[in-house]
């Protein structure tokens, strides 16, 4: 079995990319970023000051009247050649990402799939924007509706999904005419630097798409310019609510700021216990734990011990199989978290887990790993029993491979479970009773509801649900038609005419 | 071979071994050079089939990584090494369990992953019946050279 070659062989200082040239940031503040399973240097990210991200809206305000007359069947071009090019760098994207990152390869092929599956669905916006009118709303009067760009708006991207989580903005951002400013997480600049190499390639004019690498100054710069129209933000809901949101809405921004999640995996006694189990391990211990979307309280519904006991034996024998090590490896089936600092977070929550009361199934502090690696951010997979909704292992968000074992009584306790939590971003129940499902899609309060599925992600030309502490903004991200719902709406305006001619 | 990167990437390896045999096969026994060169070409063609099926499907939420559970490599490894002196009823039987091994492969394969990715097991099911197509043509060759 092999390792698949690294696609990084040299150590560089990465650059802003600003108004379609590469330049230097203004700045001598540098940070490393490390692999986190070899923990060897990987790329130098600038710090960029406000200076920068100034050029850069300033680039993007001054590219936007120009772009944003450019046909919508002009603009999809572009986005049609985006897609090529994705294409053939789909394999170096997907190592670039696991190597920035940690994840396994198979969930970075996965995250570069989902990247362009965006791109695919903004090449409709000539259909897309379209809007709609009415003739004689009075004798000899017309009404329509137009969907115009807004100007330039600004994402600022997380570290957990580094290639695909731009994508759900940008594509659609400068489809329907917007220019656009990105600041990437500086954990993981290398596949959004590349995305922007393969951009600079496709001939975008300049000022259309910037990136600036960076933390809080970036961040704090674009959400209050005032030529910055709107801000898309994915991270943590204490950022998200109390810093992106608050500050970008009072300066009249628009804003969806997707944020923290704490998902809730029912189990009903009535299902497929092997394939459930299976989408179990994918569900918490995927990506390592690190997305919004992953489980991370199983709740087991019912008194049927024979039941617990056959689910937990096939969950508890999945997880001790797996394969922890480096995600170009092709054995490997869970990666490192990203950084030491997130592997101390999330031993500390076991730890305190334990504490509470909770006891260890599988305990994954002391990682196994393949390969000759360092385990300076691996685990293994935790699993704790005892658990109960109160506590805090089970209330806050881990972000990291942890199974929390709840038991309830029927499926009505199991929804006010998951509606005791502060979170709402997705929630799903493993069952083969439809009269069951169709309770809990109806009465669960979450955004995104899985049933017989683990990730419950919505696909590109669907928006990107959420509730709650999940998602601050009126408009989700991703997604296309229906009463714009999603990006389109998010990035324009609703302009209405009402036309009499004598 | 839990992963789908491994199980694919196997199975990738097997087609490429069973194409070259095929080629080997072409020069070595001329009377059936174009059969056998279409038959390497059907095994090139079944690998670029399952990988575009993995490439398009494979997404995050997908089960990908514990998709191909329990399955075991040596099960399923071929032996394509022609002896110099192989007669041609001994070159059919192995080229039979070439195509039985991969047969089984893409069946096993396409059982185990069913239910977690879809157009993976669906693309190995079309290449398995094609194999068994062709395990048929192997016997049929054997059967017109004993006439």
């Amino acid at each position: 079995m092999t390792v698949l070659e690294e696609p990084i062989k040299e150590v560089l200082t990465l650059k802003n990319y600003i108004n379609g040239e590469w330049v230097e940031a203004k700045t001598d503040e540098i940070r490393d970023v490390v692999n986190p399973a070899t923990m060897k240097i990987i790329a130098r990210v600038p710090r960029s000051g406000a200076e920068d991200v100034d050029d850069a809206i300033q680039a993007a305000h001054e590219a936007f009247p120009k772009w944003r007359r450019t046909p919508p069947v002009t603009r999809a071009r572009y986005l049609f050649r985006l897609k090529t090019a994705l294409e053939e760098c789909f394999e170096e994207l997907s190592r670039i990402q696991t190597m920035e990152h940690g994840k396994t390869i198979d969930e970075s092929r996965g995250e570069t799939r989902r990247g362009i599956e965006m791109v695919e669905v903004a090449c409709g916006i000539p259909s897309l924007m379209m809007g709609y009118n009415l003739e004689d709303i009075a004798r000899g009067i017309d009404e329509y509706v137009l969907r115009q760009p807004l100007g330039v708006f600004g994402c600022i991207a997380p570290f957990n999904f580094p290639f695909m989580v731009p994508l759900w903005f940008l594509p659609f951002a400068i489809a329907t005419g917007n220019t656009f400013v990105l600041k990437p997480s500086s954990e993981v600049p290398n596949s959004q630097t590349k995305l922007h190499e393969i951009l600079d390639e496709i001939g975008l004019p300049p000022g259309v798409v910037n990136m600036v690498h960076g933390g809080r100054e970036v961040v704090s710069t674009l959400i209050s310019h005032p030529d910055i129209r709107g801000i898309s933000f994915v991270g943590s809901t204490h950022i998200g609510k109390n810093i992106v949101y608050k500050t970008a809405s009072a300066h009249g921004k628009r804003v969806q700021a997707q944020t923290g999640a704490k998902n809730y995996m029912i189990i009903m006694p009535d299902c497929d216990i092997d394939r459930t189990a299976r989408a179990m391990m994918t569900s918490f211990f995927g990506n390592t734990g690190q997305r919004c979307l992953s489980g991370a309280n199983l709740v087991i519904v019912g008194e049927d011990a024979v039941f617990y006991n056959r689910f937990m034996k096939s969950i508890v024998s999945y997880t001790k199989r797996i394969n922890v090590g480096y995600g170009l490896d092709e054995r490997v089936q869970m990666g490192p978290v990203r950084s030491p600092d997130k592997k101390q977070r999330i031993i500390e929550y076991i730890e305190g887990a334990i504490d509470d009361g909770c006891k260890f199934m599988i305990d994954g502090r002391k990682p196994k790993i393949l390969g000759p690696y360092p385990d300076t951010c691996f685990l293994n997979p935790t699993i704790l029993k005892d658990v109960t909704n109160d506590m805090k292992v089970a209330q806050e968000e881990i972000f990291g491979p942890v199974m929390n074992v709840i038991r309830t009584k029927n499926l009505d306790d199991a929804i006010a479970l998951v509606h005791e939590n502060p979170y709402g971003n997705a929630s799903s129940i493993f069952t083969s009773n439809g009269a069951a499902a169709r309770k809990f899609q109806y009465e669960v309060e979450v955004g995104n509801v899985g049933i017989n599925i683990g990730i419950a992600a919505p696909m590109a030309f669907f928006p990107f649900s959420g509730m709650k502490d999940s998602f601050f903004g009126d408009r989700h991200g991703q997604g296309g038609g229906h009463g714009f719902e999603g990006a389109i709406g998010f990035y324009t305006e609703s302009k209405v005419v009402i036309s009499r001619w004598w | 071979m839990d992963t789908a990167t491994a199980a694919l990437s196997f199975h990738s390896q097997l087609q490429e071994q069973a194409a070259k045999f095929y080629e080997k096969l072409a020069h070595r026994f001329v009377d059936n050079k174009e059969k056998f060169l279409s038959f390497a070409k059907e095994h090139r063609k079944h690998q670029k089939d399952v990988q575009r099926a993995y490439n398009y499907i494979i997404t995050d939420a997908m089960e990908a990584c514990f998709a191909f559970e329990g399955m075991n490599e040596d099960d399923y490894k071929i032996f394509t090494e022609l002896k110099e002196n192989i007669t041609f009823t001994d070159a059919m039987k192995l080229a039979t369990t070439i195509e039985d091994k991969t047969y089984n492969f893409c069946v096993d394969g396409a059982e185990r992953s069913k239910g977690m990715l879809h157009d993976v097991p669906e693309a190995l099911e079309i290449v398995a019946k094609r194999t068994l197509r062709r395990k048929q043509a192997l016997q049929s060759l054997l059967r017109k050279k004993k006439l």
